[in-house]
Formats: C-alpha cells, structure tokens, sequence
C-alpha cells in the first residue's frame, strides 16, 4: 500500500513540477465553460431537452476532461516505460497494480481539481445545485476508470512517438466531436447517431447526463455498459503490463 | 556463500534469429566484487536484465540468494539493485525526487539527511531541486549510482558506473562500492572504462559472442590472458640481443628500448636477473629498468582481437 501512495505523490509531482502545464490543464476547462457555453448559451434558448446550453455542457465538459486522461496516460506510461521508470517501481518492490491505481490516482486528482473549480463556476453562476454537481462529478470520475487503462494499453503496446502521436490524434479528436458532450444528437442523419452509439464518450456522457439531472432516472444502461467497458480495459492492461518486458529499446 | 547462481541460462530475442546469450553458468559470492567485461553485444545487458528480473529467459534459471527468477521475482527484486546503462530517468521529476521515489518505496527508513549526505558526497547537494534536465551525463550516471547505494541490495548491478563522471567522482563510485562489498554485498560491474575500476576488482567474468570465455580471480585472469608482465630496459646504445634470449623470451626493440614480456609470474625477480644476467654478458650496458603490470585493457584486447581463450 505504502508503494501505491508513493507513487501517486511522484505522480501529483510529476503534474506539480511543471506549473504552466498544469495551470493550462486548469484553465481550459473553465475557458470552454466560460466562452463556449456562456456563448451558446446567448445564442440557444433551450437544447431538446428544454435545458440551458450550459447545463447541457457542463456534464459533457466533465467526460470530455475525464477522457483525456486517455492521451495524457499515452503520454505518460510510453515515457515511463522508455525511461525506465516502470522498471524501477518493480524493482524496488512495486507491484503492476499498485503502478496502474497510482496511475488511475493521480489522474483522479488532476480531474477533481478541474471538476471543483467548474463546480464552483456553475455554483457561483446558480446554474445547478451542489448535489447535481457533486452527482455528475462522481459519476464522470468514474471515466478514469476506463480512459486510464486504455491509455496504458496504447502507450505500453505501441512502440515509437510517432506511431503513439498519430493514433492519438486519430482518435481523441474524432472520439470527442462524434460523441454527444457539445450538442444533441438526437436529430442528426442516422449515420453520425450510429457512430455516436459506439463512442464510449457518448456512453459516458449520457450516464454522467443522467446523473445530474435532478429529474431524470440514472441511466442503468449506459452504466451497464460503461462498467463492462472499465472491466474488460483494466483486466487487459493488467495482464499486458504483467506480461511486457519492462526493458524498452526505444530510446 | 553464493549470492548468485546462473544455470545454463539462453535468450534468444524474438527480433533475431542468434542467440544474445547461449548457454551461459557463473555463480558469485557475497563480500566479492566482479567485473562483467565483454565487447559491445556480447550479452553483459541481457545476462543483467535477466538476473534483474527485467526480460525472460528463454531457457536455463537463475538463483538470487537461492530464490529462482522464474519462481519467487517478487523475493529477488527486494534482494537486488541496479544501475542500468540506460539511464533510468524520470525527467519530470527534480534530481531529490528522482532519488527520493524509488529508495523510499524500496526502504522505508531511508531518512532524507541520508539521501543528502550522498548527494553531498558525490558533489550534487547544490542541485537537488534543478530539472534533470540540467544535469550532465555523468551527474546523471551519479543520480543512478546513489539511489543503487541507498537501496542496500545484496546483489548489486552496476553498468557502466563511470562513464562520463570525472576522475574524482569516478574514485568515489569505486570506494562506495569497496565498502559496500566489504558489508556483504555482490557486486557486478559491467564496464568498458576499465583503468577506473581496476583496481577494485575481485574477480573477471570475461563474456563474448554470448558465451563466458573465463571466470575467475582477478590476478588469475590478468596473467592468463594479458601478455603478462613488461620488463622496459633502456640500454646506451641499440643492443645485439643474445640468441638465448630471443628464443626464450617474447622481445620487441625500439630504439635502445628493449621491451621483454616476462611470462613466469611467480618468480618475476629471478627471471628479471635471468634477463640482465643474459643481456650484460653480451656487453649490453643497462642504463634505467621500468617494469609494467599486466592491465585489464590488455587482456580484454588480447581475449577479443586474438582470440586468447583459445590459447
């Protein structure tokens, strides 16, 4: 347990040590939050679902900030792989898991801090009460969950940056703007509703939805089926890290 | 009592149809420093990824203090240190951060005052809170070198410890570990900057083309494989060397310098006086005489160039 907390606070550091980095990561959210939807919201009187635009936003701003812990784990485990540093927590006595919760860990604190200062934004602004807030939080958090271990699957398993770039921007980009954390799909041609239907974002975004709308039911199938997806990611990232040799010839 | 064991180990990298290391046995005991020589490729890295637990063999074991690295990885790993090649850097992190994240995981009582007193002694205590990034190579390799003390391993790998760290870093690299052998611990080291770890060397396992060419005492080696001790005797003119002495000995002559190697390590006095006896009986009048060890350099030339483990 002891190895678990160690390394989630060399993660806090590794964001920490790098203050611009991380006051970007702060500041985009609220900056989408601010512009985009404070903007939209002058334009659109109510979504479909007779709801401000900024309280459409606010949950798919939440899985959108969730999701890309997906590229920064990329980022991440490829580097921590290349340089030796996975090598070294399992030689000092660290185990797979204790490296991949630690990895989940840090991610969650990154978001959380993302999360509280949108949650205050709304809050300041009386856009939602704290227990839609707090709701949406929670089950957006579970995200990581999922994204985390995906990440590590990509960064473990693809070999060379360039490689690891590209699929990083064949995916997230398309994955964020086909799913329905910006706008409303319901009435869009079947073709893009379909490709929104197989994007976990969408799944995600539905769920945590659902979850901050005091007058709508949870979701229980997108919940379903988001658990399923954690399940099936993180058992396959825990077997392939088991299994990779810790010693990279990438340089 | 033996620390470690290596049993007919192989490993053949899926990427490649030879064979990195083939069929290879040593075992080391404790309090013993050795040297891990071989060429560039000759399998050093891999034998100390395997043993490290870091890659899998394809066949054979190996014991750690009696533990198999296909059994009980988890019991090795508390057992061992190492200091890689390959710089094991986390760049994100400052130089006390890289230091401090591993030992304490690995040991729990290791207190901050002692991290600082090693950077302290390897001239780094001024730098504990800079970017590694504004590291040299060598203040790097020290990084590497401190946190493998601090992990108070019982087997300890270290490759290439000196390179790039200068003359005064590099001595204290090879006292460090003197003391850490004489507390117990089995060091190997893998090194091509041969001068700098000499002369704290027990015992040389010499490795080539993935199969161990000798293992052994370190003196022993020397004289095995290097062209034994060098005999320098400058003379006041260009000598007429005694037929006795060209036919006995293995001799070189530059100038009025005539170099004999002196194979008999036993009795180096008496064959030197053999020597001289040999040379002022031909009207040779000796002006000055340097005698020159066997070094380490020699003998991994003569192994590698020569082939001399098949002498």
């Amino acid at each position: 347990m002891y190895s678990y907390f160690r390394i989630v606070r060399s993660g806090i550091e590794e964001i920490t040590n790098w203050p611009n980095n991380f006051i970007s990561k702060l500041l985009n959210p609220v900056l989408y939050l601010l512009f985009l939807g404070i903007a939209m919201n002058s334009m659109i009187n109510k979504t479909s679902n007779n709801i401000s635009y900024i309280v459409f936003l606010f949950p798919g701003l939440l899985c959108i900030e969730a999701s890309n812990s997906f590229s920064r784990t990329i980022f991440m485990s490829s580097n921590h792989l290349k340089w030796g540093v996975i090598s070294l927590f399992v030689l000092t006595g660290s185990s797979i898991i204790d490296y991949i919760a630690a990895m989940i860990t840090t991610a969650l604190v990154l978001f959380l801090t993302q999360a509280t200062i949108l949650g205050l934004i709304m809050l300041a602004f009386g856009f939602a009460p704290i227990t839609s807030i707090l709701r949406a939080v929670f089950t957006s958090a579970l995200g990581l969950l999922f994204w985390v271990p995906a990440g590590l699957i990509i960064g473990i398993t693809i070999k060379g940056y360039m490689k690891r770039d590209l699929i990083t921007t064949i995916v997230v980009l398309p994955l964020m703007l086909s799913s329905t954390a910006f706008y409303d799909l319901h009435n869009a041609p079947v073709v893009l509703r379909f490709i929104s239907y197989l994007n976990p974002i969408t799944c995600h975004v539905d769920l945590v939805r659902s979850s901050f709308s005091s007058n709508q039911a949870l979701n229980r199938n997108a919940l379903i089926i988001f658990i399923i997806l954690i399940i099936f990611t993180f058992i396959s990232a825990l077997l392939l890290l088991k299994r990779t040799d810790l010693v990279s010839g990438e340089r | 009592m033996k620390t470690l064991d290596i049993n007919h180990l192989t490993k053949r990298y899926s990427s490649s149809s030879n064979y990195a290391i083939n069929d290879i046995s040593f075992s080391c005991e404790s309090g013993k420093i050795y040297g891990f020589f071989g060429p560039n490729g000759s399998g050093k890295t891999t034998t100390i990824n395997i043993v490290s637990t870091m890659l899998a063999p394809t066949s054979g074991d190996v014991y750690v203090c009696g533990y198999s690295i296909r059994k009980d990885k988890d019991s090795i790993r508390k057992l061992i240190g190492l200091s890689a090649q390959k710089q094991s850097i986390n760049w994100f992190l400052n130089v006390f951060q890289n230091i401090d994240v591993y030992s304490s995981i690995k040991n729990k009582r290791v207190r901050h005052n002692k991290i600082e007193e090693l950077l302290s002694e390897f001239g780094l205590l001024e730098k504990r809170n800079l970017s590694v990034d504004d590291l040299s190579g060598g203040e790097l390799k020290r990084i590497e070198i401190i946190r493998a003390l601090l992990s108070d391993p019982k087997l300890l790998f270290v490759d290439e410890p000196t390179v790039g760290v200068d003359p005064i870093g590099a001595k204290k690299i090879s006292t460090y570990l003197r003391k850490m052998a004489s507390c117990g611990s089995t060091i190997l080291v893998a090194s091509h900057d041969l001068e700098a770890i000499e002369n704290i060397l027990d015992n040389v396992i010499f490795i080539n083309k993935g199969k161990i060419i000798s293992e052994g005492g370190y003196s022993e080696f020397l004289y095995t494989f290097s062209h034994g001790i060098k005999a320098h005797i400058k003379t006041r003119s260009t000598p007429n060397l005694p037929a006795s002495l060209i036919t006995k000995y293995l001799i070189s002559i530059n100038d009025n310098i005539i170099t004999v190697i002196l194979k008999n390590s036993d009795n180096i006095t008496s064959e030197l006086q053999h020597v001289q006896e040999l040379l002022i009986s031909e009207g040779v009048i000796i002006e000055d005489l340097q005698i020159e060890s066997p070094s380490l350099r020699d003998a991994f030339i003569n192994i590698v160039e020569n082939g001399a483990h098949n002498v």
